[in-house]
């Protein structure tokens, strides 16, 4: 069986398909991103625990405990919120925060399940109990007299299994991730940009130029429509060095004069494909699609119409 | 019509879609309402259309990438992580997971394994004529010298129940449980783990039953541990055999039966049997697999390291004369076999079911 990802591209894109039967692109975080969230929990974790230090210690609030009789109880809880802390913070958070951790809600990343699917209680105890294995291998610290002068088990906990594991998959796995079938994802807010605007009057009139029965391929309308959204960062010597490429052999098509600027094909081609009259031919104005429901009054007929009309 | 109208006409409807995602992803999902809930679900499929329609729209690629990071985050939203459904956890627990167990080959390793080396361990230190200085090179001298300290005086004087002391026995004991089957990916190291705990474990039992601790030590000793064993050693077992079975399906895939192809099948008499084959699955998908039967392993084990942990904290050091510990002792080694014989040895339609 080949597994699917593999005929994909090789951009770390992942891609889903929804119960909708929508395919949509998930973005797989790197490992990088990745620990910078995890030491942000671990951030978190340890500003909980020195806090409440302070509070039971230096604020008082533990001898007043202690005098009420309660020492016992607040030990045991204490206890108690060490081991749940180290084992099932970040497996409780993921469960209830739908596959986030505070650390990773602020870097915007999400746990999913191998297909995108919402992770479950099992996955998210499983992926994160196995982080003890990636901590290894644990080496005992090298020296003698380190060891002599520390009171604990001197162990340096190099995280190498983190870091190599996630090399030999696609989708940056951790062991924990391979066992319960999850992977992480970022989930970017992105802002809608606009379409570009072609201020340039010779643009819209070198467009009537154009053939009318001229239809730019797919990947030739991807391919300007990237480079004029882009074009205002290039120098004039630059945008023509990289038009040149696509609009030499447009003008021999169309057969337009050879003196004519690159730059100025490409806008006209945009401004034809995506603002002009003539752009998206065979798409009928859909503006009945989505009655918003808070602008109608609520007695309105809501039947006659479906809610959403795909089409 | 044009691109550039389309696109903002639909832009409302984006950003609202937008706004949505993020009040449900800041609040409860009952605290937004009947209706905006509608809304979403009905923006969501516009945008999903939308998104498939993009490419013959021809709409401009950073728009599809917008459209795709939209979709995403709605997805997130909508198809939410499952809340355990509790009323089935009876029927895992007393149903399911004891037949699993007792059918589970790796759970049968463990266990052989660990009382063997458990009682092997456990007769040499006891007989300190015939093995002088068994127990000390095992466990170490002062490991022992500090055991002998410790259990001098009777359970009952020595502190008592407490409830830190319970916390701190289920935080020690559950994190070496843990640690015990995840180690148990590189097989080894679980072997490993789950021996070195059998000999050390073996050699203290053998060595406060032998002639060279006093007896009155040796009594507190087995009053103290009774109580709480059969179900602290059950509990390391069977954390073991999970972990084995992890690791185990890492290095030995499983398999499936797959028919042969139409041109494979043998010719003549054999062709009336042999009309399948055997096929490894991946290892990823083994070890996933592996982990699926574990984890309920490892709950059973959770659980009997907590309640050991409360018998250890609270009864174990408790006033209650010996001969009552030994009873509980007795009632849930009893408890473990019910579970684990009676609940679990293979039934009729289980085995018809196969």
């Amino acid at each position: 069986m080949v597994a699917p990802w593999n005929t994909e591209a090789i951009d770390s894109q992942f891609k889903v398909v929804t119960p909708e039967n929508i395919a949509f692109n998930y973005q797989v975080a790197g490992p990088f991103r990745r620990l910078l969230a995890f030491l942000l929990d671990l951030f978190i974790r340890l500003a909980v625990v020195v806090a409440f230090f302070i509070l039971l210690g230096v604020l008082g609030v533990g001898n007043a405990f202690v005098q009420a009789g309660l020492g016992d109880l607040m030990m045991a809880l204490g206890t108690l919120a060490v081991f749940f802390f180290n084992w099932f913070y970040m497996a409780a958070f993921e469960y209830w925060w739908n596959g986030t951790t505070p650390g990773k809600r602020l870097l915007n990343l999400r746990v999913t399940t191998d297909e995108g699917e919402p992770i479950n209680l099992f996955q998210s105890a499983v992926r994160n109990l196995f982080r003890y294995v990636d901590m290894w291998p644990m080496v005992p610290l090298p020296f003698a007299w380190m060891r002599e002068q520390m009171t604990a088990d001197p162990i340096v906990v190099t995280f190498l299994f983190a870091l190599i594991v996630p090399i030999f998959n696609n989708r940056f796995q951790r062991i924990g991730d391979l066992i319960a079938g999850t992977m992480v994802v970022i989930e970017d807010r992105s802002w809608l940009m606009k379409v570009a605007k072609i201020e340039d009057d010779r643009a819209r009139l070198l467009a009537d130029y154009i053939p009318p029965n001229f239809v730019a391929p797919r990947s030739m309308v991807k391919a300007v429509a990237t480079y004029v959204e882009r074009r205002r960062y290039f120098t004039t010597a630059r945008r023509r060095e990289i038009a040149r490429h696509l609009a030499e052999p447009l003008l021999e098509k169309f057969g337009l004069p050879d003196d004519t600027s690159y730059d100025l094909l490409l806008c006209a081609l945009y401004y034809r494909t995506f603002l002009s009259r003539h752009s998206s031919d065979g798409v009928r104005d859909d503006g009945q699609l989505l009655p918003n429901p808070e602008q109608r009054s609520p007695y309105e007929n809501a039947s006659d119409k479906p809610p959403v009309s795909v089409s | 019509m044009k691109v550039a109208q389309l696109i903002e006409k639909r832009r409302v409807h984006w950003q609202e879609l937008e706004n949505l995602c993020a009040q449900m992803s800041s609040s409860r999902k009952k605290s937004i309402g009947a209706r905006n809930i509608a809304r979403f679900a009905a923006l969501y499929r516009a945008a999903c259309a939308d998104l498939a329609l993009a490419d013959s729209y021809q709409l401009p690629p950073n728009i599809v990438d917008y459209l795709h990071k939209l979709v995403g985050r709605a997805h997130g939203q909508l198809y939410r992580s499952q809340r355990v459904d509790w009323s089935k956890v009876g029927d895992i627990l007393f149903r399911q997971i004891p037949r699993e167990i007792f059918n589970d080959r790796c759970v049968q390793l463990t266990f052989w394994m660990f009382w063997t080396v458990f009682l092997l361990t456990g007769f040499m230190a006891a007989h300190p004529d015939r093995f002088p200085n068994f127990a000390a090179e095992i466990v170490g001298a002062e490991a022992l010298d500090m055991y002998e300290q410790m259990y001098a005086d009777a359970p009952s004087r020595s502190g008592g129940p407490t409830a830190a002391g319970a916390a701190f026995y289920v935080e020690h004991n559950t994190s070496i449980g843990i640690k015990c089957f995840v180690v148990g990916i590189t097989v080894i190291g679980g072997i490993c783990v789950l021996l070195f705990n059998a000999a050390t474990l073996g050699a203290t039992f053998g060595y406060m039953a032998s002639p060279s601790v006093t007896p009155e030590t040796s009594q507190h000793f087995f009053e103290f541990v009774a109580a709480h064993g059969p179900f602290e050693l059950t509990a390391i077992v069977l954390a073991a055999g999970a972990g084995l079975r992890i690791g185990f399906s890492l290095i030995s895939p499983y398999h499936k039966e797959e028919t042969l192809l139409e041109d494979e099948v043998p010719a003549g008499q054999e062709s009336l049997y042999d009309k399948s084959r055997r096929v490894a699955y991946e290892r990823i998908d083994s070890l996933r697999m592996g982990a699926k039967r574990a984890l309920p392993v490892m709950g059973a084990s959770a659980c009997l390291f907590i309640l050991a942990a409360m018998i250890e904290a609270w009864i174990s050091p408790s006033i209650l004369p010996q001969a009552a510990k030994q009873t509980i002792a007795i009632f849930c080694s009893g408890l473990l076999m019910v579970y684990f014989i009676v609940l679990g040895y293979p039934r009729r339609e289980s085995r018809a079911a196969r």
